[in-house]
């Protein structure tokens, strides 16, 4: 066995995690080598002095003091990030969100299409074909009035002056 | 009696009392463990307290793929390393500070070995020696050696392989040797 083996079997011999076999080629080489003993002695010491710091006994009485913290936690939770944050989702919710949307658009598009519709009335219809007559009559006047008297550029000039 | 599994799917579809079982069952072990790394009572058990709530708030989405104690120690073992990162920014200390705090503690205490008697002085001189461990060493060994945990489960936790959980250990240990060397000369039963 060389040094380097021996090294890497320590830790196992140390916890007697070693077969008969392997842990008598150990021991056989500690007794030739004097620097594998050496620090085969001082590997175990240490890990023996380890054991020399106790184990603790917990104070607290962890499950009242645990949920005691979720419960306070669960109490901070008050602002609407939070509230969003740890919203319950299901299809009622869903569906009334869905419904409310659905009417505020329906809603939206009836207004404004009262707001834009013209009623276009009988009186409105009869006030359009008499404006029409109307200006029939005076282009027809027109032409007459230029037929008789010709246009204005040839009116004599004693006449324009005259009055 | 149930399995940690069998209490933990309990306690992820909504049995609050399976999960202070399960609590209860590991939280000794828990608080020595954080122990540990922080040599004080009081926060260890209210990091312990976080760890559970943690596995508390994660309970939904466990999966039983590993042993719940190797999931636990992986967390705690995480916080355990933030909250050691964080204290030591805390203090401003630098590693190589902490180095040379070590190394002068060690000299001063060589000369005084010989009236090392109390057990109180071991256990700071330990938690010291650890404490200037690298981080996988110090886990390795603390989990190895007082959790008793086996090298596979070790390896789990720190995300590596058995082979190299078994060099943390006997880096750390050969490290502890030098560190604590008063210690083992002062003791009758330690000679060499």
């Amino acid at each position: 066995m060389s040094c380097d083996e021996l090294k890497e079997l320590i830790l196992e011999h140390t916890v007697g995690r070693l077969d008969q076999s392997e842990k008598t080629r150990v021991e056989s080489h500690l007794n030739e080598c004097k620097e594998c003993s050496r620090f085969f002695m001082q590997s175990n010491q240490v890990w023996e002095l380890l054991d020399q710091w106790d184990v603790v006994e917990p104070k607290k009485n962890i499950a009242t003091e645990f949920w005691k913290r979720i419960s306070e936690e669960g109490v901070k939770r008050k602002g609407l990030f939070d509230y969003l944050k740890n919203f319950n989702y299901n299809w009622s919710y869903g569906l009334a969100i869905a419904l409310i949307l659905i009417i505020t658009v329906v809603s939206f598009n009836l207004l404004e299409f009262q707001r834009t519709k013209v009623v276009f009335t009988e009186i409105d219809k009869a006030d359009e074909e008499l404006l029409i007559q109307v200006d029939r009559a005076i282009s027809r006047e027109t032409a007459k009035s230029l037929e008789i008297y010709g246009t204005w550029d040839e009116i004599p000039e004693e006449i324009n002056k005259g009055g | 009696m149930e399995s940690d599994v069998e209490l933990m799917m309990r306690a992820k579809s909504g049995d609050d009392s399976a999960f202070t079982d399960l609590m209860k069952r590991h939280y000794k072990g828990l608080v020595n463990y954080i122990y540990r790394f922080t040599n004080n009572r009081e926060s260890s058990e209210d990091l312990a307290q976080e760890v559970f709530l943690r596995v508390y708030r994660s309970a939904s989405r466990y999966k039983p793929d590993a042993k719940f104690s190797t999931w636990l120690y992986k967390i705690a073992t995480n916080l355990c390393l933030t909250n050691f990162k964080t204290k030591r920014k805390e203090q401003n200390l630098s590693l190589d500070e902490m180095e040379e705090n070590a190394g002068g503690f060690e000299d001063s205490k060589s000369e005084n070995a010989d009236n090392v008697v109390y057990r109180g002085e071991i256990k700071d001189a330990i938690f010291r020696a650890l404490e200037t461990l690298p981080e996988k060493e110090r886990v390795s060994i603390i989990l190895c050696k007082y959790e008793e945990i086996p090298y596979d489960e070790v390896a789990e936790v720190l995300g590596c392989t058995v082979g190299a959980v078994k060099t943390h250990v006997y880096r750390g240990r050969m490290k502890l040797v030098e560190k604590l060397r008063p210690y083992l000369k002062r003791e009758g039963n330690y000679e060499l």
